[in-house]
């Protein structure tokens, strides 16, 4: 494959997290031996952080699979050895093409798919391959990190992700994030905007129960109680909506739902002929469809409209939000109502509403100011409310999708390509190229057939807790089927789901599990057949930058790349992909893959698929190109070019003023979800609350807010650092050592107050405890860590014989967690992240087994 | 004057009516919305079910094409058929990617 006396440097993709950075590989006689960030690249511009150049060493990795291998040992549990037996390829592919089709043939639902490669989710697995099988159970992914987040964007701005505007933003809230210091979209873009941000003046304020990275760095860091965030933005609102009549009037008109009138019971007035929701028209003073040109809508009052009472959103927004006085959210957050004063008023007046800014001869509002909400504020039971709160936050200000404000990536598509729907009320939608399938919009009151109960969550991204609790508890909801088989590839479901004994319960009650690993990690070792998976450096993927997920407006470019080969394969390691396209081939369904393939990509003649064909990976890949780009663009172009690049335009950097669509303040069809979801619980016998499901965010306690019973008395709560990446990363030599380096990744954070209470010295082994289990290991006592809580980074304390670097280094978060349907937020199903514990010096443990050290 | 077709059923559509494709006759001039109503009767309840709300819209994880082209493109129900044309009629689960 490789001429052995070369010396090339190669194109390519990273994938040692989601930023899809691009890099250029030095491959001498056949070896790699450097990779740097690809100039050409607009996610990287040449620059790389520490996961992406520790991508090598990771590479050259001897602990990792290199043939195939068997079960031998029937019996399954964490730390039993699986008595693994080499076996061929042949072989391998005998025994899983037969399992398939025994599956396939008894009834294709009961194959389960687990995994976060997003390359295959997008484009192989999820849309098609899952289909072309017949199972809906493909979807069995993350549990915490954006589960309450990423549904709740889908609503308000139409995109997957939440982010700013970097090039002119002033002032940004980053609330359980750290946007812009090497964590979330485009990191290594980002972070060189937030440092030209701040370098001209941008203020950030971290408001987070950790003293991060980025709290280190911003100009304010405010220690925040865990699981409060809702109610300091809600009485943020409060004041800048009651207390300083702060808000953008012609935004909220114009651009959102604030001025629908809505009656006593929650719902949009509408007009008897037409169906759209009335607003009221001031000039005439009566009320009128809300899309009639030249009205000048009322936000504020109330009506009376054929004999019915009624009110705009805006005002029901605004009433509700009196609740939420700076005083009542001090004793909710421990922030003190003087600071959330300040800070309100601070980002009322950054906001410059009224002003405006010419970019490239377009005239434009301006609005610099944002605040921005990830995994840490949302990951909590009623998450879903505060990622609602913060959006309003953003929009009535009227910093959505104008210079300076937040914004999703890619809600439209070079030259228009792609652009967001409605619904009939006018309300936005994404379009199917970023967000197919989020269409929060309609409901169906029909027993679920798919292990994640998609008609009781319809308002979420996914339901993977509901995988577990099905297969935990067979029956709990009546399925027509029951899970036979597992694949799962680059999801390590024993270290990132909740407590490991609990997830190893579940995976012990799944007949057959394949495993495509590159090491026998935590969850090969409950497999009965291992894999051995292509390492990214030996991967063909093509368009890693999505532009769902990882294509930020901040690159300035709409980018599309590959990820090539850079060496030959380790062992006998293939891409599962290609192994899951050959079984399709086995079992006689490969021509309905490509049928899927022709729809899901859009192939147009004479690019189309034949299914009567077979094709190669670069020949699928060169269709594809080719039909998106013409026939200069073919997959070699790639190959040896790297990028195909289009630089954005001011309307597709700043959409927001061009297009019709509004953004909701007003969560209307929330009220349609509660009465759906109440008649899905009802087929299915159970009792379910429903009551999150309201028009305007609340703040609700989560379960450890209510807790904190002696000696359960602290909160612990998970932190990321910025050289490691989920568990995948912490077998790298090279992140590991950084991370013994670090002075917090391998610890656990205790405050010095707290600390000293407790008797506890920094270095010394502790124990950390909750209901769910127990994890040991070294106290870091700070000051930049909330004193009511612990901080545990990362996906660290591996256990697996298979993982030998990483094995038994710091400590394992998720041991901490349960699971249950009281932790699990109503609307997104995610896992409530938090929780009480107590904390004592190891040595007054007496005997048993700590978690998380196995 | 009929039209011939060739229709594939893909995903959860395929699991209940046991068939993944085959080759069928509509009047001239017919639409996709007659072309399911068709089917429906052809291949009845499991059917029905599968691709369509109660109230008779098509399920959100419904996808109709004409030649690989989404109705939602093109005319919704109202997509004239011609003759020769593929159809697909595809009933996934598609959540938006999330974490």
């Amino acid at each position: 494959m490789f001429n052995p006396r070369e010396d090339v440097w190669v194109h390519s993709i990273c994938d040692m997290c989601f930023a899809a950075c691009g890099i250029v590989a030095h491959r001498k006689d056949g070896v790699l031996v450097k990779i740097e960030g690809d100039p050409d690249c607009p996610a990287s511009a040449g620059k790389l952080c520490a996961k992406g150049q520790a991508g090598l060493i990771g590479l050259y990795d001897p602990s990792r699979v290199r043939v195939p291998l068997i079960r031998t040992n029937p019996k399954k549990g964490i730390g039993v050895n699986p008595c693994w037996l080499e076996i061929s390829w042949e072989k391998a592919m005998d025994l899983l093409t037969e399992k398939l089709r025994k599956v396939r043939e008894d009834d294709p639902r009961k194959l389960v798919i687990s995994t976060f490669d997003q390359i295959a989710l997008s484009y192989f697995i999820r849309p098609v391959w899952a289909v072309a099988y017949g199972t809906p159970n493909s979807d069995w992914v993350g549990y915490y990190c954006g589960n309450y987040l990423h549904a709740s964007m889908y609503l308000t701005n139409g995109a997957f992700h939440s982010d700013f505007d970097l090039d002119y933003c002033n002032y940004a809230i980053l609330l359980g994030n750290q946007q812009g210091f090497m964590a979330g979209l485009n990191a290594t873009v980002a972070a060189r905007k937030m440092a030209e941000a701040r370098r001209r003046g941008m203020k950030v304020v971290v408001v987070d129960p950790v003293g991060t990275n980025a709290a280190a760095k911003a100009d304010e860091w405010v220690p925040i109680r865990p699981g409060t965030d809702g109610a300091f933005i809600l009485a943020m609102l409060n004041v800048l909506l009651n207390e300083l009549n702060c808000y953008d009037r012609d935004f909220l008109c114009y651009r959102t739902n604030g001025p629908y009138l809505v009656g006593a019971d929650g719902s949009y007035l509408k007009a008897e002929n037409s169906g759209k929701p009335l607003v009221w028209d001031q000039t005439i003073g009566a009320a009128l469809p809300f899309d009639k040109e030249g009205i000048r809508p009322a936000l504020e009052g109330s009506f009376t409209v054929n004999n019915t009472a009624c009110r705009p959103a805006f005002e029901a927004l605004r009433e509700q939000d009196k609740n939420y006085s700076p005083e009542k959210a001090a004793a909710i957050t421990t922030i003190p109502a003087a600071t959330i004063r300040r800070i309100a008023q601070e980002f009322g007046q950054a906001a410059r509403i009224g002003s405006t800014i010419m970019i490239d001869g377009q005239p434009l509002p301006y609005r610099p100011v944002a605040v921005n909400i990830y995994r840490g504020a949302g990951a909590h039971k009623h998450g879903t409310h505060t990622a609602l709160a913060v959006q309003i936050l953003n929009m009535i200000v009227g910093a959505f999708y104008v210079p300076g404000g937040h914004r999703g990536p890619n809600l439209v598509g070079p030259a228009w390509q792609w652009k967001p729907g409605q619904t009939k009320e006018g309300m936005i939608t994404p379009p199917s190229a970023i967000g197919q399938g989020a269409r929060y919009y309609e409901f169906e009151e029909r027993e679920p057939e798919d292990l994640g109960l998609n008609e009781l969550f319809p308002i979420s991204t996914n339901r993977s807790p509901m995988y577990q609790i099905n297969l935990t508890e067979p029956g709990k909801f009546p399925l027509p089927y029951k899970p036979e088989m597992l694949i799962v590839c680059r999801r390590n479901l024993m270290m990132n789901n909740v407590n490991p004994e609990a997830t190893a319960e579940a995976l012990k009650k799944i007949p057959f599990i394949v495993s495509f690993s590159t090491h026998l990690d935590e969850t090969a070792e409950f497999a009965d057949l291992v894999l051995p998976e292509a390492y990214y450096l030996e991967r063909f993927d093509l368009f890693p930058n999505r532009p769902s997920h990882t294509m930020s407006p901040a690159t300035g470019y709409f980018y599309w790349g590959v990820r090539q080969p850079v060496v030959q394969p380790m062992g006998q390691a293939r891409r599962w992909i290609d192994v899951l396209l050959e079984v399709a081939g086995r079992l006689g369904f490969i021509g309905d893959v490509y049928k899927l393939f022709n729809v899901k990509w859009s192939l147009k003649d004479p690019y189309k698929l034949d299914p009567n064909r077979r094709y190669s990976m670069d020949q699928l890949y060169d269709h594809w190109t080719k039909s998106l780009f013409g026939p200069e663009r073919g997959i070699e172009w790639f190959k040896s070019h790297g990028y195909h690049k289009l630089r954005r335009s001011p309307q597709e950097n700043y959409p927001g003023p061009f297009i019709k669509a509004r953004f909701p303040i007003y969560f209307e069809n929330m009220l349609r979800a509660k009465e759906s979801v109440s008649k899905v619980a009802a087929k299915l016998g159970h009792e379910w609350d429903t009551s999150d499901y309201k028009p305007v965010p609340e703040w609700k306690p989560c379960p450890a807010f209510s807790d904190g019973k002696a000696p359960y008395d602290l909160y612990v709560v998970n932190f990321k650092i910025p050289f490691h990446s989920l568990s995948i990363t912490t077998q790298n030599p090279w992140l590991s050592e950084l991370a013994e380096r670090n002075p917090y990744a391998y610890k656990i954070l205790i405050n010095s107050e707290t600390a000293a209470r407790k008797g506890v010295k920094d270095g010394a082994e502790i124990c950390v405890e909750s209901v769910a289990g127990k994890v040991t290991g070294q106290a870091k006592v700070t000051e930049c860590i909330h004193p009511e809580v612990i901080g545990i980074a990362g996906v660290f304390g591996s256990w697996a014989e298979g993982k030998p670097v990483a094995k038994g280094k710091g400590v394992h978060f998720n041991t901490l967690l349960p699971l249950s349907m009281d932790r699990v937020d109503p609307i997104s199903s995610g896992v409530d992240s938090c929780i009480r514990v107590k904390v004592f010096p190891v040595a007054q443990e007496k005997g048993g087994r700590y978690a998380g050290t196995y | 004057m009929n039209t011939h077709l060739h229709v594939s059923y893909l995903g959860l559509v395929r699991n209940v009516i046991g068939l993944s494709e085959e080759d069928l006759e509509v009047l001239a001039g017919a639409t996709v919305g007659q072309l399911l109503a068709q089917l429906t009767a052809r291949h009845g309840l499991p059917f029905k079910e599968t691709v369509f709300k109660q109230s008779g819209e098509l399920r959100s994880m419904t996808q109709v094409c004409v030649e690989d082209r989404d109705i939602d493109e093109l005319d919704g129900l109202q997509t004239k058929i011609d003759n020769s044309e593929n159809i697909s009629i595809v009933v996934g689960v598609y959540p938006p990617e999330g974490g």
